[in-house]
């Protein structure tokens, strides 16, 4: 039982220990605006992209 | 009036731009509560990519007018900034129910989009143009509407003020009129430029919010090459002679889409739709009856943006308006029957008349943090209110009629000067103490009545003030313009101070 009881807790403590870097990493991304700023980044790209498509400006 | 003095709150911003180095501390349960719902608005905004992101990635790269949506976590922050407490917890609702249906929206037109291959979607959908209601589609449940044009200019800009630049520029070279509405004018740049999305069985243009629409029509009708109808409603629609002939055109857009698609109109799942669409518009009327309380908790811009999309978007066809509806209410009658003052910056309370600026949606947010006025009632927002007849064919198809003719800015704009003048009304009625009227300098139709609505302010005594703005495009009047206007207002005529000098004038000319 008790041999049994040891790898259960090892276990528990990896899932605990992920589970708080996610939980820290998410709450960076959150608190720092990250996710604005990489979309802002993005958009800028993206603007670029979209100016080079050639149009068909006839009707 | 002092300039810019130390940085304050917008120490918290890059110079130049509306993004922020770090999130706002409200506190640990309002920051909890933040954080939360931060989570929900991410898992919404991923749908759109989630969906078919193949068709995602190539309409980001071919659409201009689609990238600024990328800005809408950044826009909704904005909006919500002056929230606390119930108020942030209602903002929050609101703006992921308005978020959730244009992810939707979007994803249908993405999925639709011929453009990208051809699908089993693109002709199960009707386009209804500008904001007219899409009620009609309760009955043909085999088909979808598509609401579109919004989403190339006003809610475009709403996300990113310069999203409007690239159209009217290609309009002006075109040699189509400069000066014209801006909301018509962006779609007409979409149109020429070929950024119209390919789909949809048929298009049902309309003159909502006025004439100008029926311009961009013109153009966009030549350019998607699929069958279309005037879906045109009297614009003197308090005028009982023109009802007969509004009837009459409604019935004639039911026969076009049954033409077109094949599909027979079902009056059982119309009237399901009309109830629907009965108990939105019952739960506006309480929340409206709140509204004239001190301790009504609704931030203005969740407020004015949740009833555009609940008649423009919705109007019974989509279940969780009323859901959010509902639950908002529940909040809202608490905060009014336990006095908890979730606004206490308040010093004014304001109706807002005309259309807001699009690329200063959250103009409202400023005022209140800068300088305590409370928006409590937008006119836009008292379009039509009525209850449409849920057992009679013809009193229900009456109802559509008048659906139509009071859509958002349409009520208080057109159809006589009568109805612009209701704004006094309604300013008695949310025991209001001043008015500000958004003046959007391309808007011919509210121009002829600004010096009698000017009199009739003075006459009363009641504090106006005219915000200029043209709408869609910053590059003639930015917002550092438009916070001028209302900072020489509050200074000279309201003789206040601002609750925030750092809020005063600064530069957020560059980004979002």
């Amino acid at each position: 039982m008790k041999k049994a009881i040891i790898p259960v807790c090892k276990l528990l403590g990896l899932l605990l220990g992920a589970a708080a870097i996610v939980f820290a990493a998410v709450q960076a991304v959150y608190w720092l605006n990250l996710d604005n700023k990489f979309m802002f980044l993005l958009h800028r790209i993206l603007n670029k992209i979209t100016d080079r498509v050639p149009r068909d400006r006839r009707f | 009036m002092s300039k810019k003095t130390d940085r304050g709150t917008r120490s918290r911003f890059y110079d130049g731009y509306e993004l922020a180095r770090y999130r706002k501390w409200r506190g640990f349960k309002d920051s909890w509560v933040d954080f939360r719902e931060w989570l929900t608005e991410k898992k919404i905004s991923g749908e759109l990519i989630k969906a078919d992101p193949v068709r995602a990635f190539k309409a980001l790269t071919t659409y201009h007018w689609l990238a600024p949506y990328l800005g809408s976590g950044s826009m909704l922050d904005r909006t919500i900034d002056d929230a606390h407490g119930e108020a942030l917890l209602i903002a929050h609702k609101y703006m992921q129910f308005l978020l959730k249906s244009n992810v939707d929206a979007l994803v249908k037109i993405i999925r639709a989009d011929e453009r990208f291959g051809k699908n089993e979607y693109a002709k199960k959908m009707v386009i209804f143009e500008q904001d007219t209601s899409p009620i009609l589609i309760g009955g043909f449940p085999n088909l979808t509407n598509a609401v579109e044009e919004p989403y190339f200019g006003i809610l475009a800009a709403a996300n990113d003020q310069h999203a409007g630049h690239y159209f009217t520029d290609i309009i002006d070279s075109y040699g189509l009129p400069s000066d014209s509405c801006r909301n018509s004018s962006i779609v007409c740049g979409v149109a020429i430029d070929d950024q119209l999305p390919y789909y949809g069985a048929c298009l049902i243009t309309s003159n909502a919010p006025c004439d100008s629409s029926v311009m961009n029509s013109s153009v966009v009708e030549r350019r998607l090459k699929i069958p279309s109808i005037q879906g045109c409603t009297p614009m003197r629609w308090k005028d009982e002679d023109t009802r007969e002939y509004a009837v009459a055109h409604v019935k004639e857009v039911i026969k076009f889409i049954e033409d077109c698609t094949g599909e027979t109109f079902d009056w059982d799942a119309f009237f399901k739709t009309v109830r629907q669409y009965n108990e939105e518009t019952r739960i506006q009327h309480e929340l409206w009856e709140l509204a004239k309380s001190p301790y009504y908790p609704v931030p203005s811009v969740p407020n004015l943006l949740y009833r555009s999309f609940q008649l423009s978007f919705s109007s019974g066809l989509n279940e969780n308006c009323a859901k959010i509806g509902r639950e908002m209410l529940a909040i809202c009658e608490k905060c009014v029957r336990e006095k908890i003052n979730v606004r206490p910056k308040t010093r004014h309370r304001t109706l807002v008349c005309g259309a807001p600026a699009s690329y200063y949606m959250h103009f409202s947010t400023w005022m209140y943090e800068c300088w305590g006025v409370n928006t409590v009632a937008v006119l836009n927002n008292l379009s039509h209110h009525e209850y449409i007849c849920e057992d009679d064919k013809e009193e229900a198809l009456w109802g559509v009629a008048q659906l139509w003719e009071q859509a958002i800015m349409r009520r208080h704009l057109v159809g006589g000067y009568e109805n612009m003048l209701e704004l006094f009304e309604e300013y008695e009625r949310f025991n209001c103490d001043m008015i500000v009227y958004y003046d959007n300098i391309t808007c011919k139709g509210s121009k002829a009545i600004t010096g009698m609505v000017q009199d009739i302010a003075n006459e009363r005594g009641i504090p106006l003030v005219w915000i200029s703005h043209d709408l869609i495009d910053p590059r003639n009047i930015p917002r550092s313009e438009m916070r001028r206007q209302f900072n020489d207002f509050m200074s000279t005529v309201m003789n206040e101070e601002p609750l925030d000098a750092s809020l005063l004038d600064f530069d957020d000319s560059k980004g979002w």
